[in-house]
């Protein structure tokens, strides 16, 4: 039953993205200031019934009112906002992935809304009309998939006396990679095809610069040439003269190590690593041939791939 | 964190605006140690000066309390528990680190803003408090805010207050009013509260002509009835010790007489200042007593407890004095001895065959003949004082005439008793209703001529013109130089906006302070509702939640409108534009930007190319630049759409 009921909830907390808020999303409620604050009314309305004096009256109705008010202010300064966009970037797990909101004031300044993600969080305001991008680190623990969860927006703004907030499902995914093992203690030894020593060791020597030619996506931003850029014309990259630079392909069935975890952490080092090096580097897995290549993009094929192997048996 | 110790000096910013009309009313120690600890906190918040240790707290908190329970002794009262109140208000300053400390202490603020209404409610405090309110809620708002400007959130708390007054005003009239207390409520006995005491003896009436004090105001339906004839009868006294007037007599209650009262009968309503005394003043006789009050056999009015907040009356007085029978012995009493001379006055009268009212006559033609002075300042009187007055200084105010003439006639064996009230008072032309000022005290007597009380005020043959022009003229001022033109004129203006600011005052009184169970049940009545059926419960519940909808929903309308300006505009004519070119599958990117945009539909439709391209650089100039037409580019888009669907 009860899980029926949260279930049901959360149906009504999923929410399409760009969105904007409005009073089927806003709950509000008083904060605990706010029940000691009607506590309070309520000695001085008392008081003021036994001395039947008007005065005490009219500032106690008067304050119950300015706090009446205030539950509508702090409605008002979450409704009608709008979140137009969210990213999980990828993270390595046990690194914080970041995530990346995009809100718009819509109509009306916004003052002091927090924004709230697990153990998240971050609070900020802006005038009317403006755009307003909010990154939050999310702490991740484990690779693969990574729904984003619960999103709370929220507010005490004008006196603290009640709580407007907004809980939020987004359809937003992130991708955790595999947690990769650091570079000083991989074993070379273990990998395929580069039998001697020190294999690896030589790429360091490749970076013989051999000019530029223009950018392409795939080339990762270490290799834009920002000196030919600079110029003029759009954007250069570097280019390192073919034949210097290897080519190694991982492979799942040559890694030597037993616990499945690790062979992925290892895999995850190595792309990493070869990344870093500016090699270029392919991918055997179970079932998934990645083609040599370098760059961001394949650097998150492989990565991805590898986020997304299944649990280990 | 800069922010924060802003945060936290306007926090106490507001709060010192509150508590500052109490420094006045609280012992002094308490004023200085709620400013040391405010300023040590600052210090704390400023030049990082040490948190005190908890142990120094806890001594400092008890050593407060102690000094509070030895200033006030068991009577733990209003006093003491608003010195408790700001001793709280200093410690819980130097221990306030958090947020939710500042919210604590500005809630302690709107505390001891509404505790100042059990010392003040004049006007001016009034004003005074709902100022103080806004501060509190301005600083509230900008603990929220997270605005490092404090304008914005004054702006807020100002449009808060706005927003909540016809709500708070609402609830006022609304809310049902008790009759009484819900417990017993401590007697405040206010010192210095200016007034009669229940004697009259030389020197004690003119000691109040001075004071400009209001003692009570008076509205009449009708016109106001001439000054001379408006004696405000307070106390009857009936017996004379030689020096002082004094009531002895068992005090009797009368009948109300709710009929056949005669038709000089005025009805009127009097606001009583407080005074604390059970005394009411009526004009003669009252022809009932209003609840909480009593009608006595001298026919004056007494309140059933004494008057110690500010009160309404209506009344209705009858001029004519009622038939009574002969008053008994006592009220011929006199002492055994003293006034020898005066006595063979009053014997020489009985035996020519005076009647009482031919004695009367003789009195006042002795006052009006024999060379009499009406001051101020008579000079002290020591043995006899009636004959030390009649034949040797001459000289008095009201009370020497009253008393002497009191003593005459019963020294010849007519009953004779002596009323002290006030005489006159002033009409406010702003207001059309009468002040009457501790000023106007006044004594006279009432004699048993003819089978009735009837009055007679010797001050009228003396002074005549004290009755018409009020006490004013008597007192002292300026050595009897004349006055230039022009300062008399700017003592008009004065006058004017005097009388302007009773009368404000007055209408505060009436209107807020003194709207009673009675009044509101008036008000109920002419809006139809008997709140004591069923149905005019309901209907009074429905008047209610009208009243809240309306205002609460206003209040919803005013803050969810979003300020749609004419850029928003040009905003919303370009979103129309693109959602026809998505129509045609060139919806526009998240990310594109207008140029962009214009780029991509020149390239995929070159037809649509240079018409798209116009519209988005009109858009451009407009919103980015905030140079051009938004009717010239609202025509375009017009244009655009014809041509191209």
């Amino acid at each position: 039953m009860i899980r029926f009921i949260r279930t049901l909830i959360q149906a009504r907390q999923r929410a399409p993205l760009p969105l904007r808020l409005t009073r089927r999303r806003i709950y509000i409620l008083p904060t605990r200031a706010g029940m000691v604050f009607a506590f309070f009314l309520l000695a001085m309305l008392v008081a003021a019934i036994n001395y039947t004096n008007n005065l005490a009256f009219l500032l106690t109705f008067l304050l119950g009112s300015i706090s009446i008010l205030s539950a509508i202010h702090a409605y008002a300064n979450l409704a009608g906002l709008e979140l137009e966009s969210a990213r999980l970037f990828p993270a390595y797990c046990g690194d914080d992935a970041r995530l990346q909101l995009f809100f718009r004031a819509g109509g009306r300044e916004r003052r002091r809304l927090g924004v709230r993600v697990g153990t998240a969080e971050d609070s900020f305001s802006m005038p009317a009309r403006a755009g307003r991008e909010m990154d939050l680190s999310i702490p991740t623990s484990r690779r693969g998939l990574r729904p984003l969860g619960q999103v709370v927006i929220s507010t005490r703004y004008p006196l603290g006396l009640f709580r407007a907030w907004s809980p939020l499902i987004l359809p937003v995914t992130g991708l955790v990679y595999p947690c990769p093992l650091a570079a000083d203690r991989m074993d070379w030894r273990s990998l395929h095809g580069e039998g001697d020593e020190g294999a690896l060791g030589t790429v360091s020597q490749s970076g013989e610069f051999g000019g530029v030619r223009p950018y392409r996506p795939e080339d990762g931003l270490s290799r834009v040439s920002w000196k030919a850029s600079a110029k003029g014309g759009g954007l250069f990259a570097k280019e390192f003269r073919s034949g210097v630079a290897r080519t190694v392909v991982f492979d799942w069935y040559e890694i030597r190590v037993s616990d499945y975890e690790e062979r992925i952490s290892l895999l995850a080092g190595l792309v990493r690593e070869a990344e870093r090096q500016g090699l270029s580097y392919g991918l055997r897995l179970p079932g998934l041939d990645i083609a040599p290549g370098s760059g961001m993009s394949q650097a998150h094929r492989c990565l991805e791939a590898l986020a997304l192997m299944p649990e280990g048996s | 964190m800069i922010h924060d110790k802003r945060r936290f000096s306007i926090t106490l910013l507001a709060l010192a605006l509150a508590f500052a009309p109490h420094l006045p009313h609280v012992p002094i120690f308490v004023g200085i140690f709620v400013c040391a600890a405010w300023g040590y906190a600052l210090g704390m918040q400023y030049r990082g000066w040490p948190v005190p240790p908890r142990w120094l707290r806890v001594v400092l908190t008890l050593g407060c309390l102690a000094l509070v329970l030895f200033t006030y002794g068991r009577s733990f009262g209003r006093d003491a528990g608003v010195a408790l109140l700001s001793l709280m208000l200093g410690l819980k300053a130097v221990e306030s680190k958090s947020v939710r400390d500042m919210l604590a202490l500005l809630f302690l603020a709107y505390f001891v803003v509404v505790t100042n209404v059990l010392y003040s409610q004049t006007l001016v405090m009034s004003a005074y408090m709902f100022f103080s309110v806004m501060a509190v809620t301005a600083a509230l708002v900008h603990l929220h805010s997270g605005e490092s400007r404090l304008l914005p959130d004054l702006r807020r708390g100002g449009l808060l207050l706005v927003q909540a007054l016809p709500l708070a005003l609402l609830l006022f009239v609304f809310f049902p009013r008790l009759q009484g207390a819900l417990w017993g409520v401590h007697d405040q006995r206010d010192e210095g509260v200016s007034g009669f005491s229940e004697t009259l003896e030389p020197g004690s009436v003119a000691n109040l002509s001075l004071s400009r004090e209001v003692a009570f105001r008076v509205d009449f339906p009708g016109p106001i009835p001439d000054r001379d004839s408006l004696y405000w009868r307070g106390l009857v006294l009936d017996s004379f010790d030689g020096l002082t007037w004094f009531r002895d007599l068992p005090v009797e209650l009368a009948q109300s007489r709710s009929e056949n009262f005669s038709q000089q009968a005025v009805p009127y309503t009097l606001t009583l200042e407080p005074h604390n005394k059970e005394w009411i003043f009526a004009l003669d006789l009252p022809v009932f007593a209003p609840r909480g009050t009593v009608l006595r056999s001298d026919r004056t009015l007494a309140g059933m407890r004494m008057v110690s907040s500010r009160s309404r009356f209506e009344l209705v007085s009858d001029p004519a004095p009622e038939q009574t029978p002969l008053p008994g012995p006592a009220w011929i009493a006199l002492p055994e001895d003293g006034n020898p001379r005066s006595r063979d006055l009053a014997r020489q009268w009985k035996d020519s065959g005076l009647s009482p009212a031919e004695m009367v006559a003789a009195a006042l033609e002795l006052f009006r003949e024999g060379g009499f002075v009406y001051t101020l300042r008579p000079g002290a009187m020591a043995a006899d004082i009636v004959d030390q007055f009649l034949f040797a200084t001459r000289q008095g105010y009201c009370e020497h005439y009253s008393s002497a003439m009191a003593f005459l006639l019963r020294a010849a064996g007519v009953p004779v008793r002596v009323v002290v009230g006030y005489q006159g008072g002033e009409e406010n032309p702003m207001g059309g209703y009468l002040i009457v000022r501790q000023s106007d005290a006044h004594a006279w007597v009432e004699v048993w001529v003819d089978g009735r009380w009837q009055r007679v005020d010797p001050t009228s043959v003396v002074a005549p013109q004290r009755l018409v022009t009020g006490v004013e003229s008597f007192v002292p001022q300026g050595q009897g130089v004349l006055l230039p033109e022009g300062i008399r004129a700017l003592r008009q203006v004065g006058r004017f906006f005097q009388l302007g600011w009773d009368a404000a005052n007055n209408s505060w009184n009436q209107w807020v302070l003194g709207f009673s169970h009675e009044r509101q049940r008036g008000l109920w009545e002419r809006l139809g509702i008997d709140p004591t059926t069923i149905a005019g419960a309901g209907k009074l519940a429905a008047f209610l939640a009208a009243g809240l909808c309306l205002t609460l929903g206003v209040a919803f309308a005013v803050m969810l409108r979003s300020r749609q300006g004419e850029r928003d505009q040009v905003a919303l004519l370009y979103g129309r534009f693109c959602r026809k070119l998505a129509a045609i599958g060139l919806a526009r990117k998240p990310a594109e930007g207008p140029h962009d945009y214009a780029g991509r539909i020149g390239r995929q439709r070159p037809d649509l190319g240079q018409a798209a391209r116009d519209v988005i650089d009109a858009y451009v100039a407009l919103r980015y630049r905030g140079s051009g037409d938004p009717a010239a580019f609202k025509r375009l888009i017009e244009e655009f759409t014809r041509r191209t669907f």
